[in-house]
């Protein structure tokens, strides 16, 4: 055996001792993760969201060489299974979310969804970006350009924001999953401004207040 | 050559590892297994569904909603809200059913909407509104696909059946039709599918999935119930004469699965 080979064979040896014990160590996952958690999740242990996949590391690679191969329909998932909405319900399902996704699967909003990807939570809500909302702050326009308020209680009614599409104020008074245990501004003076929402849309501070009519659980049930 | 043996070593060993001493294969997931036979078309499930959740509302309406108001039960749009002493509008009771099918995560999915909704979010839009106008003129169900959502579509003339429809919707604050009459076609019951044929199998599954969508929006009212001061109570009787009465969840889906079981013998079983 040359140097050359010996060398390699090395190399490969620490390799695969390397991937060996960063696949058994616990941990693993924070080796892997992606990028930094959204704010509020930074507590959350891996598992909360990844589920882990079912059989064995040995099934799986079995089970994708033999997908790759053509002896079988789907592949599988390694190791962990890829996060979804379900996964999202788990801990923030509400019974009265003012947006809920099913709601979005109706056939009246198939050209809203084209413009917000909202039948699924990772539609605006990305992990592992270090923001809470991956969309802009004006996608109400998308579903909201009808919006006609009788006795409308804002001092600039809702028709002329919508006629001057002043989009950008919606999220000003309304958190979008109505969640805050609050009452929405009735002067559009008092609205909160775009600089503010979309600080916190990304990671800054929360103008809605903390208190949530449901609060969600800490960790998977 | 010893580099090509070292190769052929290590892939012999990863094949045996991996093929020959390996655990049994991970079986396919339900949807890339063999289809089961699909040969019902899916109007079956969906007049189904829809004579299921027609009854309870129809039920909720005029035997809780109509004559629990005389015995002084309230129905509001902020039953949901945490302060809120009242329990759902029939129109939310069907949203709330809606949502329940959602949480069982079956394929069917339920909505109501309309032309002249109180709030606009509910009105039709695009290709459900031609096919609305339609409905409207001969009050029958319309069956479409709609190939960019890869959705089954059925719509059900939804009509205003109690007189406490048509007072609730001319007296909103928000309706945009204040002369409702009772007949009047009110909105449409909307059903969706993914597939256009079911199998025997998913159908009875779907049919089951809706009666208990039904049971879980009804057992969310009484929930709702048990926390307000004064509660009703909470029985085998209904409201009205028997008093300020509600009946339990078993008492509600008997007389659903009752006002439905002939029908849905006919429609889902014995495919007349």
């Amino acid at each position: 055996m040359n140097t050359k080979t010996k060398i390699a064979g090395i190399g490969l040896f620490l390799g695969l001792a390397t991937l060996l014990l960063v696949a058994v160590s616990p941990l693993h996952l924070q080796a892997l993760n992606p990028g930094p958690m959204t704010p509020g999740h930074e507590a959350l242990s891996c598992t909360s969201c990844h589920t882990e996949a079912p059989g064995t590391a040995r099934q799986q690679i079995q089970a994708n060489l033999a997908y790759l191969t053509g002896f079988r329909k789907a592949p599988v998932a390694f190791g962990y299974e890829t996060p979804d909405s379900n996964d999202c319900s788990a801990c923030h399902a509400r019974p009265d979310d003012a947006h809920p996704l099913h709601r979005f699967a109706e056939p009246r909003f198939v050209e809203a969804v084209r413009v917000v990807r909202a039948t699924t939570c990772l539609g605006c809500h990305r992990e592992h970006q270090g923001t809470r909302v991956s969309s802009n702050t004006e996608f109400c326009a998308a579903c909201h350009d009808d919006l006609v308020v009788k006795n409308d209680p804002v001092d600039i009614p809702h028709r002329i924001l919508v006629a001057e599409e002043r989009w950008s104020t919606c999220l000003g008074c309304h958190d979008y999953h109505g969640n805050r245990a609050r009452e929405a501004q009735k002067r559009l003076a008092d609205a909160f401004d775009v600089q503010t929402i979309r600080s916190y849309l990304s990671d800054g501070p929360d103008p809605y207040g903390e208190a949530r009519r449901h609060p969600a659980k800490g960790e998977r049930p | 050559m010893m580099r090509q043996v070292i190769i052929a070593l290590l892939l012999g060993v990863a094949a045996i590892y991996l093929f020959v001493t390996a655990p049994p294969p991970l079986p396919e997931t339900a949807r890339a297994q063999a289809p089961q036979t699909s040969d019902l078309p899916v109007k079956v499930l969906l007049d189904a569904a829809n004579l299921v959740n027609a009854a309870a509302r129809k039920i909720y309406t005029e035997r809780i909603v109509t004559p629990g108001q005389q015995v002084g039960l309230v129905f509001g749009e902020d039953w949901q809200e945490a302060h809120s002493k009242t329990g759902p509008l029939p129109a939310l009771f069907l949203r709330k059913v809606a949502a329940e099918l959602q949480a069982q995560g079956a394929p069917l999915a339920l909505f109501l909407g309309s032309d002249q909704p109180i709030s606009p979010s509910n009105a039709f839009k695009g290709e459900q509104v031609r096919h609305f106008a339609a409905l409207k003129e001969d009050r029958k169900p319309r069956y479409f696909d709609m190939p960019a959502l890869r959705l089954q579509v059925a719509l059900y003339p939804d009509i205003a059946a109690a007189p406490g429809c048509v007072s609730c919707h001319n007296e909103h604050p928000n309706s945009p039709k204040t002369d409702w009459r009772l007949g009047d076609v009110m909105g449409a019951t909307t059903w969706t599918h993914p597939r256009a044929a079911v199998s025997d199998r998913e159908l009875r599954q779907g049919i089951a999935q809706v009666y208990a969508a039904v049971e879980r929006a009804y057992a969310a009212y009484l929930e709702k119930v048990r926390r307000i001061p004064d509660p009703p109570s909470i029985g085998s009787a209904w409201p009205g004469r028997e008093g300020r009465r509600l009946p339990d969840a078993e008492t509600f889906m008997s007389a659903v699965k009752e006002a439905t079981a002939a029908q849905i013998l006919d429609a889902a079983v014995l495919l007349r």
